[in-house]
């Protein structure tokens, strides 16, 4: 018998046409790590808000949903809260009160565990997860991370059998995801929670997890083992593959599928045999002959005078038609306390507004304003002539006509983001300038974006992210640069950034340096590995 | 480190409330002015002479206001100063007023000790119990404020580069702060909807919620709840009888020192503000005895 087992869960929302869930099965063990992917719209947080009675969404449900053989709706509220665990993606907003003690002790006290036994509670699930040094802190003051943490003591202060992860890392800088993920891993190994975890961050999980489901279209697809996932997965899935694997299945390999960058380092060795000598071309740092669109001298800033430098000293160009990957960086509206900025050669502060210079927040429902998307964008072009027009060409790029009338709070990260980058091409800017524009996205919507931008760039637009994402960085950018004490370090192209680097890169690198010719991407490696194994008889 | 954080906070509560009922009731010179050189004790024990020196004009200024104020507006008195148009101004109410600035300063100061013994959270805390979900509102609001700013601060950022509040003219840029506001609105309210979603699948809402009392009681509790109604009694007495009763028309100076019983009803409430002088200041001392043996 299954500790859960879900059987024909069908499930629609309240007024809405098509199903969310149609018939989902799956039956997961005590003890088990699931992990469940998917693009996104597909039904993954329907699924997991279903597990957990006080959760569940609105709407019309059949079949049947069993946690040790009781039914859920069965469950009594007090078992239902505590047994199982939940832990959403955005962690500002799940957090109640204001210090991390009484955060995490809410459960406790809601739940009615008896005064003295709270401290010792709080105290467990803390040290646990390393944060009992955050006790007596003010949430408003820890990091996104540090939060993301707290939000899972508070989960686990209830003393859980069942932890529902909902993206929780999709939010979080690449060092704090990888904490959250370990602790996670700890939960379920050391005390053996069940956990089922919803993510985009294959990476690092595929090596750790028992099991990986497969969600398209509101049902449930292959349930395996992760080697097994990747030797049967088909056209549709391979995005969602983590890169080593993948390469190995692009290449055709054959074998066990290697799942970390040293079972792939083993694999390509034993393949391709002989060591190549890494050959780096050379090429220029800055390309000569182009239009330079920006440039800042010599920048510093802090944000208040007696606090730390935010930058210091910092100088760096964009040419037009180039997509810069600058990790970390300060744009936009902030004056600097020092130093000079030249856009288009002229000297001057950065400008927001027509032909100039925009910039996309990491949260793109700060731009939206109105109650549609038509409205969103009409916003945009009131008091230009020939606005219909551009409105009406970008829709048709952006594929936004199918969502014109929706209000932009329902759209999907990916939706909104598009919709964000419309608004501000509408201004159509020379220089544009993104923060985290793939945190939240899926495999595919990364890929489209990454089109989009490499598009815009064609057109002569200069344009400057600020991202955590390598592999996004290393497909979409032209140079790259490392944002690091204050400053930038290394700023080089993105080939010579990127395999310059040993540990600061992306998958594919790690796993072909010294094997293959350098490659960036996993396209670029299973060329790479066909025509080695092409050439050596 | 403070005495006060080791002491569980209803102690420092109940000790700074009776100091500030004995010192607005008040009235005689000989049991105010011990009063307010305890509160200008405490209140550099805590903060250090030189941050004391830098508040005195600000204190002075306040004194002199309170007395210019009596002065020149009672005109009561025996003994007459001058005439100011055609009206006498009197000693008597310039030291009325000055005692009354006297008790708003020192009213004042115990305050601020209050504030920095017990900080807003251990002051809550003394709340939990009685009003749980008073409390909790409480923590809420105070949780939510910082974050209700940071978006408000990222909105009419991301707002400003889209050109939106660059727009020349008074009414359009007022109407782009209010469609900041607006987007400020909708975002809460969906963050306030995830929220609520914590806080169910937490439990909310179960019936036998308990609160969690982070506050430890000590001996150090007791032994002072215990000193502080040995000398309650008798610190309150020349205010319920009466005799500590002062008038300040006519002045009688023969009544400015009060008899040995009055002065040692004086004394209790004396010590109840000086008590807290003694427990922090000699923390201090020990502070610095430790740092300079280092």
């Amino acid at each position: 018998m299954a500790y859960l087992a879900v059987t024909d869960l069908t499930f629609t929302y309240h007024g809405a046409a098509a199903p969310a869930l149609t018939g989902c099965s799956l039956s997961v063990e005590e003890g088990e790590f699931l992990l469940v992917i998917g693009p996104s719209g597909c039904g993954k947080t329907t699924l997991l808000r279903s597990l957990k009675p006080a959760l569940a969404p609105y709407g019309e449900t059949t079949g049947t949903v069993e946690l040790d053989g009781t039914p859920l709706d069965r469950l009594s509220p007090r078992d239902a809260a505590t047994l199982i665990g939940f832990v959403g993606q955005d962690p500002e907003r799940q957090t109640v009160t204001d210090t991390v003690f009484a955060e995490i002790a809410f459960g406790l006290e809601s739940t009615g565990v008896d005064d003295p036994l709270i401290a010792g509670r709080v105290a467990e699930a803390a040290g646990f997860l390393g944060i009992s040094h955050l006790a007596a802190r003010k949430i408003a003051e820890l990091s996104g991370g540090e939060k993301q943490l707290v939000n899972l003591a508070a989960a686990l202060a209830l003393r859980p059998r069942l932890l529902l992860l909902d993206e929780p890392v999709a939010r979080l800088d690449p060092p704090a995801k990888l904490r959250f993920l370990s602790a996670v891993r700890r939960i379920n190994e050391e005390a053996g929670v069940t956990v089922i975890l919803v993510c985009h961050d294959t990476e690092e999980l595929f090596p750790a997890v028992d099991r990986v489901a497969m969600m398209e279209n509101g049902s449930i697809g292959s349930v395996l083992p992760p080697r097994e996932f990747v030797r049967r997965a088909e056209n549709g899935i391979v995005p969602f593959v983590p890169t080593v694997p993948r390469i190995w299945l692009l290449s055709g390999g054959a074998g066990e599928p290697p799942l970390s960058v040293r079972e792939g380092r083993a694999w390509l060795k034993e393949t391709l045999g002989a060591k190549t000598p890494a050959t780096v071309p050379e090429k220029d740092d800055e390309p000569s002959g182009k239009e330079e669109l920006l440039s800042a001298r010599d920048l510093w800033f802090r944000y208040g005078r007696n606090d730390p430098d935010v930058v210091a000293n910092l100088s760096c160009t964009l040419f037009a038609g180039e997509i810069l990957a600058l990790l970390k960086l300060l744009a936009g509206i902030l004056r600097p306390v020092a130093g000079t900025i030249r856009y288009e050669g002229k000297k001057g502060f950065l400008k927001a507004g027509r032909n100039a210079i925009a910039y996309l927040p990491q949260d793109p429902a700060l731009l939206f304003a109105s109650d549609t998307v038509r409205e969103e964008l009409d916003e945009m072009t009131s008091g230009t002539p020939d606005g219909a027009a551009a409105t009406s060409e970008l829709v048709e790029r952006l594929s936004l006509g199918g969502l014109l009338d929706s209000h932009p709070y329902d759209l999907s990260g990916g939706e909104q983001t598009r919709l964000a980058l419309a608004k501000l091409l509408l201004l159509s800017p020379r220089v544009l300038l993104l923060d985290e524009p793939t945190a939240g996205l899926d495999p595919v919507a990364k890929t489209e974006l990454c089109a989009l931008l490499r598009e815009l760039a064609k057109t002569g637009c200069g344009i400057v992210v600020a991202t955590h994402d390598l592999t996004f960085a290393s497909e979409t950018a032209d140079r790259a640069a490392a944002f690091f004490n204050a400053n930038l370090t290394s700023p080089a192209d993105t080939f010579r950034f990127f395999s310059g680097n040993r540990f600061y890169t992306t998958q594919a690198v790690r796993l072909t340096r010294d094997l293959t010719r350098v490659c960036l991407t996993a396209e670029e490696a299973v060329a790479a590995i066909r025509e080695k194994e092409g050439g050596t008889p | 480190m403070t005495y006060a954080d080791r002491l569980h906070p209803l102690t420092v509560f109940v000790f700074y409330s009776s100091i500030l009922v004995l010192t607005m009731t008040a009235t005689h010179p000989a049991a105010l002015l011990p009063l307010f050189v305890s509160a200008i004790l405490l209140r550099g024990v805590q903060i250090g002479a030189k941050k004391m020196l830098a508040g005195t004009p600000v204190a002075l200024l306040l004194l002199l206001t309170v007395a210019a104020i009596n002065l020149f507006l009672v005109h009561r008195g025996a003994k007459i100063l001058f005439f100011l148009n055609g009206r006498p101004v009197t000693l008597e109410a310039g030291l009325a007023g000055l005692s009354s600035g006297v008790m708003i300063l020192t009213v004042i100061l115990f305050c601020a000790c209050l504030a920095r013994s017990l900080p807003g959270d251990r002051m809550l805390s003394l709340f939990a119990r009685r009003l749980p979900r008073f409390a909790l509102l409480l923590r809420m609001a105070v949780g939510f404020l910082p974050r209700f700013r940071l978006r408000y601060r990222e909105i009419s950022e991301a707002r400003g580069a889209l050109g939106v509040a660059s727009e020349k003219g008074t009414i359009r840029k007022i109407r782009a702060r209010l469609s900041d506001l607006s987007i400020l609105m909708t975002l809460m309210l969906e963050e306030s909807m995830d929220r609520a979603d914590g806080m169910r699948a937490r439990g909310y809402g179960l019936p036998g919620a308990t609160r969690a009392a982070t506050e430890p009681k000590s001996r150090r509790d007791a032994v002072l709840a215990v000193l502080l109604i040995l000398l309650l009694v008798p610190a309150l007495y020349p205010l319920f009888s009466g005799r500590g009763d002062w008038n300040w028309y006519p002045l009688d100076r023969t009544a400015l020192v009060p008899d040995l019983s009055l002065a040692l009803f004086f004394a209790a409430g004396t010590a109840i503000a000086v008590l807290p002088v003694i427990l922090e200041g000699k923390e201090t001392l020990k502070w610095h005895i430790l740092r300079s043996r280092i």
